[in-house]
């Protein structure tokens, strides 16, 4: 098979992590952000309880992603993180202190109440923070030049990455409340999801709009216009279950599916886009590494990917079993 | 320049701290292993306590190591952009593989490990504890790979200005990956063998929870014993694989500045790289050479027969490889008179020695760190030997100004997470296992 096989092959294996990664680690994040907001007394480390044994492994799929690109793409890696040096760095801080302050909240119960609030402002931190560079890349970059991308932060803030990031955020935050839901579906919470709902179908009906005004070369992809009705079909269907239990998460999981279509659909076969000069673009062929590691980490993925699933639906069924058994307890 | 030593620093402190952890679970999990296994055999619920205790020291440090280690591939694209757009093919090969086959493995488990006691059987969790072990070593296994294969590059090709893979097997077991390995894991075991003998003496000298801290210490102690004893031998044969591979690092290392007919064992001396003399030399006559060669006058090769711009910064890694060897000493010697008190039924009684005994659980410690600076530092000027050199491998984009706030960020983070596990553990351990 030549070599274009190979490539796409591993990029449609990349997309796969960032995809699994959003959609595992996304509640996490998710349920992150609405700690601040739980009320009742051991409310929030209820929620925390929902995520405690999975985040970790969530997370395991973001840090395989990236190993990926390094492999397979590796000036992609170079080129973004050794430009865009600090935001990517905070991103990495938020990271950091969503795991600590999560481990910890568990162990010293006298700081609960702060390490719930660094949980948030990391969890907070990090979907932005991932949401914006993903609406940059989308938008098409700022290159300078062949391999050069500007430095100054002006050029980056524009308008379709700052409300794919503002937008993305309510998905996420429907994720999580979605996934608490299915764990513990408590009257109080479904009169949450009910108000956030609006936000979301709010921010839906914006982030199309935005999509058709400011990437309208990807509108014409017909496949893009799938995308957008699975975010759409997802986001209705979570409202009209809204009452049975695991049903609205699992519509979230559609509309993030939709989500990702859409990104494909206006990325491929480019892995960045250059704005204003398409001809600096780096497409999936000329960013990709030689065929032999292509090939690896292709047999590699096919492989382990569905092993991957495999043992982690087993440590999945093992906590969520037994959890709705004793929903009286609260924690762990 | 100061842009590259920035990112030296930054990737040193980060890698430095980082490691800490990673060596910790590596010892810990084999504890681990040992008293789950020896609980699903016999059935004492004293085996099971051990391990339990361990788990719950385990969370924290693998949560730090999780969250300190994000930095590492971060730094590889980010502050060392043109290293890794031009060795990405085999180093992000080997960064991906470890995710993929052993961090996954490992957080999956772990999590049973740390929640799941009363949610799967007692086999499962067993099996879990092994797997967990599995994944933790296998981490390593390819980290260790990688590292060795920026020593001792093997299996690839130069095609278009960057690094080609040609052979997996071979660059994943390059020249030095093995005994590196078997090095790396000896030195991390010591680290659970001192950690969990230290944590065993200080509940004996206060007379709190004897019986779990006697069992504890009689595995800790002789599995301390015999993995300080295998390491001088793991090193000398890791030092003759330098010695084939880096001939220049191992002369720095031995401090061998004029080639030499018969030459000593340094033991204590101050390197001086300007007039290439080593001042106040304290070694053993012919021993190097005989090590070396087999021949007490076999020649020995001195750093004057490289050139002068590929030796590494002599002084330091002279120094780290013998305080090393120091450290290992003592260790042993530490083992020896433990294990000696074991056998003659006096340990529990020898009050100095149970005092004394926590407070050298940072020698492991010590010894893993200066080894890797040795390691590190006397693989400079390269980044990959005789590949790249690191002055050619940093990102060039970067300004001085953002490296320099995100160094000193991050040394922030990683101290406070150093120092809050360290501060957390001491808790946990003060507060002592559970009991029944």
């Amino acid at each position: 098979m030549d070599s274009s096989f190979y490539q796409n092959g591993v990029f449609f294996l990349v997309i796969l992590f960032f995809y699994l990664f959003s959609i595992l680690d996304g509640f996490d994040f998710g349920i992150g952000m609405m700690l601040p907001f739980a009320r009742g007394k051991g409310e929030a480390a209820r929620l925390v309880s929902h995520i405690a044994p999975f985040w970790d492994g969530n997370e395991v799929w973001l840090v395989i992603g990236a190993g990926f690109v390094i492999g397979a793409f590796p000036a992609v890696m170079g080129l973004l993180l050794g430009t865009i040096y600090l935001p990517f760095l905070l991103l990495i801080v938020g990271l950091i202190l969503r795991a600590m302050a999560l481990e910890y909240s568990y162990h010293d119960l006298k700081h609960q109440r702060m390490c719930h609030l660094i949980a948030a402002a990391g969890s907070f931190l990090v979907t932005l923070l991932g949401l914006f560079f993903i609406g940059t890349i989308l938008q098409g970059l700022p290159f300078e030049g062949p391999g050069k991308l500007s430095s100054k932060a002006g050029d980056y803030l524009s308008a379709f990455p700052i409300l794919f990031s503002l937008v993305g955020l309510v998905v996420v935050l429907w994720h999580g409340v979605t996934y608490a839901l299915k764990q513990d579906p408590a009257k109080a919470l479904q009169k949450i999801a009910g108000q956030v709902w609006w936000g979301l179908m709010g921010a839906s009906v914006v982030l199309i709009a935005a999509w058709v005004v400011f990437l309208p070369h990807a509108m014409r992809q017909p496949l893009a216009w799938v995308g957008g009705g699975l975010c759409l079909g997802g986001v209705i269907g979570g409202r009209l279950l809204l009452g049975r239990k695991g049903w609205p998460f699992w519509f979230s999981c559609i509309n993030v599916t939709g989500l990702w279509v859409l990104i494909l659909a206006s990325l491929y076969p480019v892995v960045l886009p250059a704005r204003h000069h398409p001809e600096w673009s780096l497409t999936i062929t000329s960013a990709a590494a030689p065929l032999s590691t292509l090939k690896l980490l292709l047999v590699m993925g096919l492989i382990l990917v569905p092993i991957i699933i495999a043992y982690s639906y087993f440590t999945y069924r093992v906590f969520v079993k037994k959890e709705s058994n004793d929903a009286t307890n609260g924690h762990l | 320049m100061t842009e590259l030593l920035i990112s030296r620093m930054q990737f040193g402190v980060s890698i430095g701290i980082h490691y800490l952890f990673p060596i910790t679970t590596l010892g810990l999990t084999l504890f681990i292993v040992i008293f789950e296994t020896l609980y699903i055999v016999k059935r004492q619920n004293q085996d099971r306590a051990i391990s339990a205790f361990l788990v719950k020291l385990l969370g924290l440090i693998f949560v730090a190591g999780v969250a300190t280690g994000l930095m590492m591939p971060f730094s590889m694209g980010a502050n060392w952009a043109r290293f890794s757009t031009y060795a990405g093919a085999v180093l992000g090969a080997l960064i991906s593989v470890e995710a993929i086959t052993a961090f996954a493995l490992e957080s999956a488990f772990i999590s049973i490990l740390l929640f799941g006691r009363d949610r799967v059987s007692p086999f499962v969790y067993w099996l879990s504890a092994v797997l967990v072990f599995i994944g933790a070593h296998l981490s390593g296994f390819w980290i260790v790979a990688a590292n060795s294969w920026l020593q001792t590059p093997a299996g690839y090709a130069l095609e278009d200005g960057r690094v080609v893979l040609t052979s997996l097997s071979q660059a994943l077991f390059n020249p030095s990956t093995l005994i590196r390995f078997a090095h790396v894991v000896t030195a991390a075991w010591l680290v659970g063998a001192f950690f969990t003998a230290g944590i065993a003496a200080y509940y004996l000298a206060r007379s709190r929870h004897e019986a779990f801290a006697k069992k504890l210490l009689s595995v800790a102690l002789p599995l301390a014993l015999v993995l300080a004893v295998s390491q001088p031998i793991l090193g000398h044969f890791h030092i003759m694989e330098v010695l084939g591979n880096n001939p220049e690092k191992d002369a720095a290392y031995e401090g061998i500045f004029k080639s030499v007919n018969g030459a000593p064992l340094l033991l204590f001396g101050i390197p001086d790289e300007e007039n290439q003399v080593i001042h106040f030399p304290v070694g053993a006559p012919y021993v190097l050479s005989l090590l070396e060669s087999g021949d007490p006058m076999g020649r020995v090769k001195g750093l004057e027969e490289f050139p002068r711009e590929n030796w590494p910064p002599v002084n330091v890694i002279f120094t780290t490889f013998h305080l090393m060897i120091v450290l290992g000493v003592v260790m042993i010697a530490v083992a020896a008179l433990g294990v000696f008190l074991l056998w003659r039924q006096k340990l529990y009684t020898a009050r100095w020695y149970l005092l004394l005994l926590p407070w050298l659980i940072p020698l492991p410690y010590l010894a893993n760190e200066i080894g890797w600076i040795g390691t590190e530092i006397g693989r400079q000027p390269w980044i990959i030997y005789g590949v790249m050199r690191t002055a050619n491998a940093s990102t060039i984009t970067l300004p001085l100004w953002q490296l320099s706030v995100s160094f000193v960020g991050i040394t922030l983070v990683y101290l406070v997470i150093t120092v809050l596990t360290f501060v957390s553990v001491k808790k946990l351990v003060h507060n002592g296992p559970k009991v029944g």
